[in-house]
Order: structure tokens, then sequence, then C-alpha cells
């Protein structure tokens, strides 16, 4: 069966572990069994500067085209510089999403801008903050929103019941600390058809929230909507409808 | 050879809700991941001033699934009769004691708890510490503890001079930063769980494994706070040739 890690995280491009890591990353993807990895990075909010930014895009396309359908990427984006943002966007046009990166304020005019150019593109936008989210979302309602790395430490009961009424926007339970309960939450708060699965910055958080899931048990047809189908529907992938 | 999860919990946390912390659901949890047994701590007495009647709550808790889950009852050095609460731990067939020096404000090298090390060793008993229960951006309630820091370790090691000492729930870079701290001899009576060790990408269990040996790790996962299947996933996650080293034992805590 097909598995979409939408968190295919990195540490960011100028990081000198970025080479090991992703060595590590291919080793855990093969045995993990992932199809697809949409390439993004460990800790976006570090990935500040204009030269940063480049450099991430760079990586992540380069990737994507050395490794086919193997690794997807977002384009990096920050709304702290307007820009230059429309730009990395503009000339993204094999990513499938977008990433909002650096320090990030829902009330800086350029996140609308940002949010629109991806409406316009078919392009999700992911970022880790619920309040972001719960700001954009009612503005942008046709938009596609991921409220990225659930599991990575922090209050996200409170994250979880933000963004749960909010129904353009699905949850990536992707992240370091694989909390006992949290998916079952996921599952009960939001249903199975926006919940998207990932590795993050921990890929065993990842092998075991799927190990978890199959003890859940919560029927075949909610295992595939997790592992890929509403992956590919919201990424716009081919074969994007689970049979 | 048996494998133990050392990093198990039983009780309610009395800052956040855990899904069933029952000592009945951790025995079938073992049961299906094939886990021998586990060495269980009791939630609210890490948080206690008066850990006795914890400890009592610990063992009537445990009594019905004794064969697979055994009591890491707590002793609070810093409190009167701790010795006598310790005597009656052992008695009772615990297998180890649990501390939690951040909880009680515990300075790195605090004289009490190097007594209780001493006294562990006397009683040829393992003391277990915790770094962490939760993340820190988790952690948001009045006077919430720090995490367990390298230098606290460094210290009871160096202090109480025949403790063996298991650290739970530290994540790599602090394994790292203590083991620089220690001399041979201090570092061959202190191992580590693996519950917080980050695997790929950070790949720290990795690298870990190869420059210590696996043989200084113990099989943790902190149920009921983190999901049971991490650290065999972590296990299943090494390069091929660090998969088949064998972990630690609690046997070989007992041996070494």
């Amino acid at each position: 069966m097909r598995l979409i890690d939408v968190s295919a995280a990195l540490p960011s491009a100028v990081d000198p572990a970025w080479v090991a890591a992703r060595g590590a990353r291919r080793r855990a993807e093969e045995v993990i069994g992932i199809t697809t990895g949409i390439r993004c990075a460990i800790e976006p909010e570090r990935i500040t500067s204009p030269e940063e930014i480049e450099r991430e895009n760079d990586l992540r396309r380069a990737e994507a085209i050395a490794d086919g359908e193997r690794t997807a990427w977002y384009v990096a984006v920050s709304p702290a510089v307007p820009a230059h943002a429309r730009r990395e966007i503009l000339e993204a046009s094999d990513a499938v999403a977008v990433e909002l990166v650096g320090p990030l304020d829902a009330d800086a005019p350029a996140i609308d801008d940002i949010v629109a150019e991806a409406v316009r593109r078919q392009l999700p936008v992911r970022c880790a903050s619920a309040d972001v989210l719960a700001a954009l979302a009612p503005r942008h309602p046709a938009a596609r929103l991921i409220l990225a790395r659930l599991g990575d430490g922090g209050r996200w009961h409170s994250a979880l019941n933000t963004v749960a009424p909010l129904t353009n926007v699905l949850v990536d339970v992707s992240g370091r600390v694989a909390e006992r309960g949290m998916l079952d939450a996921v599952l009960f708060e939001l249903g199975p058809k926006r919940v998207l699965w990932g590795t993050g910055g921990a890929m065993e958080s990842g092998l075991a929230q799927l190990r978890a899931l199959a003890v859940i048990g919560p029927g075949d047809e909610t295992v595939e909507a997790i592992r890929w189908g509403n992956a590919a529907r919201v990424f716009r992938f081919a074969g994007a409808r689970p049979r | 050879m048996s494998l133990v999860d050392v990093n198990t919990f039983v009780g309610a946390h009395p800052h956040r809700h855990v899904p069933h912390p029952e000592a009945g659901i951790l025995a079938r949890v073992l049961e299906r991941e094939q886990v021998d047994g586990a060495w269980v701590g009791y939630l609210p007495s890490a948080f206690a001033d008066d850990v006795v009647a914890e400890n009592d709550a610990l063992f009537a808790e445990l009594a019905p699934h004794s064969e697979r889950l055994l009591p890491a009852p707590v002793v609070r050095p810093d409190r009167p009769g701790w010795e006598a609460e310790l005597a009656r731990c052992a008695a009772i067939g615990a297998p180890v004691i649990r501390a939690y020096p951040e909880h009680w404000g515990m300075i790195p090298g605090d004289r009490a708890l190097t007594a209780l090390g001493d006294a562990c060793a006397e009683a040829r008993l393992p003391l277990v510490l915790t770094v962490q229960l939760e993340d820190h951006a988790r952690r948001d309630w009045p006077g919430a503890p720090a995490d367990l820091g390298a230098a606290a370790i460094a210290k009871l090691m160096r202090g109480a001079r025949a403790v063996h000492v298991v650290v739970t729930a530290a994540a790599g870079p602090l394994v790292e930063e203590t083991t620089a701290m220690l001399s041979a001899g201090e570092r061959s009576r202190l191992w580590w769980d693996i519950s917080w060790i980050a695997g790929p990408p950070r790949d720290d269990l990795a690298r870990l494994f190869a420059s210590l040996g696996a043989d200084r790790f113990l099989y943790g996962s902190q149920w009921p706070l983190r999901l049971t299947q991490t650290p065999r996933a972590n296990l299943d996650l090494l390069p091929a040739p660090l998969r088949a080293a064998p972990l630690a034992t609690v046997e070989d805590l007992d041996a070494a």
C-alpha cells in the first residue's frame, strides 16, 4: 500500500548535518516503506533570511528532480520578506505546497497575499501555528491549510481544539513526541478525512504511530486515507481518489 | 534473558489527562508488544511530598500483576524516615528505586541525593532518575520542574561511588554531555533508557550505539505518557549492523 510522508523533514540546507540526516532518512524510508516524502524543514521557524530560503528551495527542487516520484517538496516562503516570497512561489512550478517559514504573524499583510497566491495555484499551505491557521482559515475559505507537526511536544490538545471547527484545515500528526492518546483524539475530533501522516524530525515516532493506528483498528478505509489517500487528494497526486 | 521496559508508570498525572494509566492495561500492552515485564513507577509520587502513601498505592495497584509488573517506588531522601522507607521497599521486593531531584528542588551534588545513592548501592538496588516526563513546551503549570541536567547526574555518579544508575527519558545530547563528564569507572555504573533518544533523521540513537555501545542502553517506552511502540520502532530503524546489537538487560545491572 502507498505511504505518503507529508512531513519528510530535514535540517535546513545550511546545516552541516544535512547530508548525514538525508542518508539516515533514506535508510528509514526504506524500512518504513514510504513511497513518497514531501520535503520540508525540521525547524522552519529558524529559516529567516532570503539567502537561506533560496538555498533551501534550490536543494529541495534538486532532490525532487533527482528522485522522481519518491520526493516532492514544499516551497519555503517567509511572510516577513513579501517580495521574495512571491518570487519563490512563482519560480516553484513543481512544488506541491507552500511551507511558511521564519517568524509568523497572522496579521502581517504579506501572509494573506501568500495564501491567496497558493489558492490561485491550487497549492496547500502548511504551518505549525494553530493560531495563525485559525486566523487564515476563515479569511481564505478556498485555501487548503495544514497544521504541521502536531506531535512536536507542545500543547497539542489546544491546537487540535483550535483547528477542529475549521473544515479547510487538515492536521499532520508528525512530531518528535508521540504522546499516547494523540492519534485517537485527532481521529475523534477531525474524522478520518482530515488526518495526514508524516514523520517530521523523529521518524521512529512516525513508525510508532503507524503501528498504533493498526492497534486502534479504525478500519481499512480510514487506514488507507491516513497512509496516503488524504495526502494524495490534498496534494493532487496521481491516483488521488482512494479505491 | 528477558526484555523489560524500565520506564513505565501507572496512576494519574496531576497536570494533564493521561488515558487509562492502569496496571491491567499495561499488562495487556506488554503482552501484545511481546515485552516480558516492566519496572513500573507511580506518576502521582513524582509530584508528592509524602511518598509513602503513594508507594502503598503502587504496590496495591501492581499486586494482581506481580509476575510481569515490578514496582519502582520513590524514596525522598530529603524527608525524615527515608532510610526506613528504602528498607521497606527492598523488603517488599522492589527491584529499583526512583528519585526525582528536579521535582524536589535539589541542586547538582545535593548531599541527600548522594546519601540515597550510597544507600541504594548498599541495598543493591539501582537508582532510576527521570530527565523529563513531558517536553518542556508541555510543562506549563506553575512550579513545573526543569529537565534533569548533566551536572546533577555526573555529581551523583561521582559522589555515590558504588550506585548503579538508570537515567530515563534523556535526549541524545544529554547522554553525550554527561558521558563526557565521567570517568570510565563512573560510566560503567550508568545506563540510559532509549525512550527519548532520537532516531532518524537526527540518528542520535545510532550514533550513541556506535560510540558508547548498545550495552549502555535499556529498553524503555515511558508508557502511558508516550506510545509503547516507539522504542521498538526506533530499534527497527537503526542501520543494519547496529540493529543486531543487544541492548543491556536488567540482569546486566545486577551483574555489573
